[in-house]
């Protein structure tokens, strides 16, 4: 399997956060981790990726055993996140953000060289701008985009290392319908050279990019299936889908 | 041919949308070089240990200013390069280039090993844990006799500078004040070009959001000690040329008082643009010595001083500069 957690399982003191995860994700696929606030979604994300470590069980992914390994390491392996709450450098322009991010493939420190010289970082940086459509705010400060476009920076940022598998977390929170809109077709186009996992309360977003999906709820995995499966899965409709389907 | 000939096109190119920047090096570096002759004798002492002073400011803006890095301990690779000079000079060979090969040596070894022990300590816990560091070294310096405990490594005789065709006699103020302009001058060039490289950058993303650049791929760990290496290294070499010009070292060299010193010359020159710490060093120790002979709690207006910038003028003396020239 191309990303598997087995048995994965985090406390903070009494609360059980992540309590014996256990997924797997085929390479290419969209899958979406969708459940209520609370549920760990992206507690599950932060063991995946490092922030935390796991009390037990492990995490594999693309034939390396990741549990554990800290985030620049899982960044040179090809996984790549973004983040919930907008996690970008503020005080450079929208070019630098996406350069910076996409010199992080170039493993050797460079102390007197010049950056205008990083032609395959300078060239990958402008093809991302060009595919989030923010080529005009390029010279623009990143902390004074609009909420919306500092989400697609967001995603910018995560997109530079060229990752093999992305995690994506609430993608198109705050956005405005238009701009999901077009997240969404993003996600489409990425989705053939990347397997993605998205944490994401846009149910009809989630319905139309997922592969499969996947519900948490209170730390536990709740189901694991097609949308369809999900859909009609009884227990996912009592604890999170209520009325909405 | 042809591509020597784009070569020297592109090297034409770079020059005429330089031309500012060149025009202004040149300025102030003819600026500098006529400056002694405007100066007494005693102002021209000052003028060379402001210079020095400088360079060490811009060391610490190195990791302070670009890195987001605050250092409380920064003396303790001043004067360690001042003792280290000391010794080399005294003890072993009176060589001037000796000294400046071995004293990054120390300094940056020195920088390696309190980097490494404190660098996973963020913020704050990191700036104390170098003010321990450097205590620790000032009290290890004061109790050794060899180094002239408390009284300081005293009569080190200044060597000339052996500049191949000729010797420099350093023993002579105006000498020495040309010899600090250049190691001012190559400095701030070399730390230039660092923050503005691959490198700087990363440096500066860890300044605006570390979290972040470590899912980037990059090390931070391994960044941030590097830099703290060259940054003690540059310390160090002022430190070394300090001692030189005043032909000792001293335990307040690496006193926790010079440290914080270094941190308000930064704060009130600009943090994070290099040459404003070099400007903030320069006016303080200009600003002091003229004030403290008018008036003898002169630290008081100093002070105020700093508040004042600290509150009104965020990127410090050389943003106002910057922002003049802007017409802002």
């Amino acid at each position: 399997m191309f990303f598997e957690v087995r048995q994965v399982s985090k406390s903070f003191g009494a609360l059980k956060a992540v309590d014996r995860v256990t997924l797997a994700v085929e390479k290419g696929q969209v899958v979406s981790l969708i459940g209520p606030n609370g549920a760990g979604k992206t507690t599950l994300f932060n063991l995946i990726t490092g922030v935390i470590y796991p009390e037990k069980g492990d995490i594999f992914f693309n034939n390396h055993r990741i549990t554990g390994t800290p985030p620049y390491k899982l960044c040179r392996l090809g996984l790549s996140r973004s983040f919930q709450i907008t996690n970008i450098f503020q005080g450079m322009t929208v070019f630098e953000n996406i350069r910076l991010a996409s010199q992080g493939q170039v493993r050797k420190f460079n102390l007197l060289g010049s950056v205008s010289r990083l032609t395959p970082s300078t060239k990958e940086a402008e093809r991302i701008l060009d595919l989030l459509g923010l080529w005009e705010q390029r010279d623009e400060l990143a902390g004074t985009l609009s909420h919306g476009d500092q989400r697609y920076l967001e995603l910018g940022i995560a997109l530079a290392s060229q990752p093999s598998m992305l995690l994506l977390d609430e993608p198109t929170a705050g956005m405005t319908p238009m701009e999901t809109r077009a997240s969404i077709e993003l996600i489409k186009r990425l989705r053939e050279k990347m397997t993605i996992m998205l944490i994401e309360h846009d149910i009809g977003l989630v319905f139309e990019v997922s592969d499969r999906i996947m519900v948490m709820n209170q730390g536990g995995l709740l189901a694991d299936g097609l949308p369809n499966e999900v859909k009609n899965n009884k227990a996912v409709q009592v604890a999170y889908l209520g009325e909405e389907i | 041919m042809a591509g020597k000939g784009d070569k020297s096109m592109r090297c034409l190119d770079l020059l005429r949308r330089n031309s500012n920047i060149l025009i202004i090096h040149i300025l102030v570096l003819a600026g500098l070089c006529a400056l002694p002759f405007f100066l007494s004798d005693y102002y021209r002492m000052l003028a060379i240990e402001s210079i020095i002073l400088a360079v060490f400011a811009m060391s610490l803006d190195l990791i302070m200013g670009y890195a987001g890095i605050a250092s409380f301990g920064h003396a303790a690779f001043f004067g360690v390069g001042g003792y280290a000079l000391g010794v080399i000079i005294k003890y072993i060979t009176p060589s001037i280039w000796l000294a400046f090969l071995v004293v990054p040596v120390i300094c940056g070894l020195l920088a390696f090993i309190i980097g490494v022990i404190s660098i996973r300590a963020r913020g704050i816990y990191f700036a104390i844990m170098t003010l321990a560091f450097a205590e620790v070294l000032y009290r290890i310096i004061f109790h050794t006799h060899a180094l002239g405990g408390s009284d300081g490594l005293i009569g080190i005789a200044v060597p000339n500078l052996n500049l191949a065709i000729f010797k420099l006699d350093l023993k002579r103020p105006i000498n020495f004040y040309y010899v600090a302009v250049v190691f001012a001058y190559l400095s701030y060039l070399v730390c230039f070009r660092l923050v503005e490289s691959p490198f700087g950058r990363v440096l500066k993303g860890i300044r605006d959001n570390e979290d972040r650049v470590s899912f980037l791929g990059f090390n931070v760990t391994h960044y941030k000690v590097i830099a703290f290496v060259v940054s003690g290294i540059f310390a160090g070499w002022s430190g070394a040329l300090f001692s030189l010009f005043k032909t000792f070292a001293t335990t307040e060299q690496l006193h926790f008082l010079l440290s914080g010193k270094v941190i308000v010359m930064n704060l009130i020159g600009g943090l994070g643009t290099l040459l404003g710490p070099m400007v903030g060093a320069v006016f303080l120790t200009f600003f002091e010595t003229i004030l403290s002979s008018y008036f003898a709690a002169y630290h008081i207006i100093i002070g105020a001083i700093f508040i004042v910038v600290v509150i009104f003028l965020p990127k410090g003396l050389f943003g106002l500069i910057l922002g003049f020239r802007k017409g802002k």
